[in-house]
């Protein structure tokens, strides 16, 4: 029985002897991969490091404002590209005090219709956001060719405007009161409607149907 | 006391100290994937605190399939103390140069530089100053990695 106890005993020294080793074995074996040193004398230089830095130990004040100033300019920039693009590809023109585009109306609307053709947003949204880049008036004019009555041109011109107008402060968000509208039908036509011989000239009125977006930069 | 010399019973108390043994080993604190390295993960594996030195230490691990380099400067590394509003550098000693390592060059204050295998690993050290206002929390921010949040300092 003793005998018995004493083997006992002994297994569970050996066993206990070995989870020891375990214990302090595994823990550096896995780190044995990645292991760090560092030098012992980093230690001394840290605490040294830290008296010459003072009561504050370097601390820099975060300060919110900086950042959201740099935020704001980069996003000031990429919106500046963003309508440097769209001034571009509307063909804007540019002059001290306003920058002017001239829309195809063949491109806005349907013929002898004022309501906005849907493949005509995209233009549309590009005005929106030059317009949106500014805080300036802006001045919407209407234009027809010169075929069929004056005063039934001119009122389509006036509700062709109306309706880019309405589009901009409906779609784009744009303040209504920003935004004057005007008709002057075929009175100011950008090229001839007729050849010199009197005949019909197609080119030239579709350039006439036109609106032109004046946005003023100041 | 018969039952504790039980050999099943020293058994299950084996098992039980090897497997914390190991799960102390591995343990880590908080891991952050890489917004540059893809495949890389830093594992903050250590922190403390003595004579109001902050020491830190990573371990990169590369989970992708190719070695890629891991490359920062020690000065870009930064802790945030974001209750009070304050950002701490590393400490350097005086020469100038950041108490951290591995250190690759002394260029700008010490540079980390160590080409990591595919399924390797590699060490990271830094010494920082504790937060004069001893926050519960602070933010760690290693270059490469995605900032460690939240890190309790207790």
């Amino acid at each position: 029985m003793l005998k018995m106890k004493l083997r006992r005993l002994f297994i569970l020294l050996g066993i206990t002897g070995w989870t020891i080793w375990l214990c302090t074995a595994l823990p550096a074996w896995a780190a044995q991969e990645d292991e760090i040193v560092i030098p012992p004398e980093a230690h001394l230089k840290a605490v040294e490091a830290l008296e010459a830095l003072g009561p504050e130990r370097g601390a820099l004040k975060l300060t919110y404002k900086v950042l959201g100033i740099e935020g704001l300019i980069r996003g000031v920039s990429a919106r500046s590209e963003k309508i440097q693009a769209a001034l571009k590809d509307l063909g804007a023109k540019e002059t001290e005090t306003e920058y002017l585009i001239e829309l195809p109306g063949d491109i806005l609307f349907d013929f002898d219709k004022w309501a906005i053709r849907e493949d005509a947003e995209d233009t549309l949204s590009k005005v929106g956001d030059i317009i949106q880049a500014t805080k300036y008036p802006v001045a919407i004019t209407g234009h027809t060719d010169s075929k069929g009555q004056e005063s039934y041109n001119l009122e389509l011109s006036k509700k062709r405007a109306e309706a880019v107008k309405q589009w901009l402060v409906i779609r784009a968000g744009i303040d209504a009161a920003r935004i004057e509208t005007g008709g002057k039908g075929e009175s100011e036509p950008v090229a001839p409607n007729t050849n010199p011989d009197g005949s019909d000239n197609p080119e030239g009125r579709q350039k006439n149907r036109r609106v032109e977006i004046r946005i003023q930069k100041d | 006391m018969k039952s504790l010399l039980h050999p099943l019973f020293a058994v299950a108390v084996i098992l039980f100290l090897a497997c914390s043994a190991l799960i102390a080993a591995t343990d880590v604190i908080q891991t952050q994937e890489s917004d540059v390295l893809e495949g890389f993960e830093a594992d903050l594996t250590k922190l403390s605190i003595r004579d109001d030195v902050l020491t830190l230490r990573f371990k990169f691990r590369n989970t992708g399939s190719e070695a890629k380099t891991v490359e920062f400067y020690f000065k870009d590394c930064y802790i945030v103390d974001a209750s009070n509003q304050k950002k701490y550098f590393p400490l350097k000693d005086s020469e100038g140069q950041f108490i951290a390592g591995p250190k690759e060059k002394d260029w700008d204050g010490g540079r980390y530089h160590l080409n990591i295998g595919s399924g390797s690993s590699a060490g990271f050290w830094v010494k920082f100053p504790v937060p004069t206002d001893n926050p519960e929390t602070i933010d760690i921010t290693i270059p490469l990695f995605f900032p460690f949040e939240e890190i309790a300092l207790n």
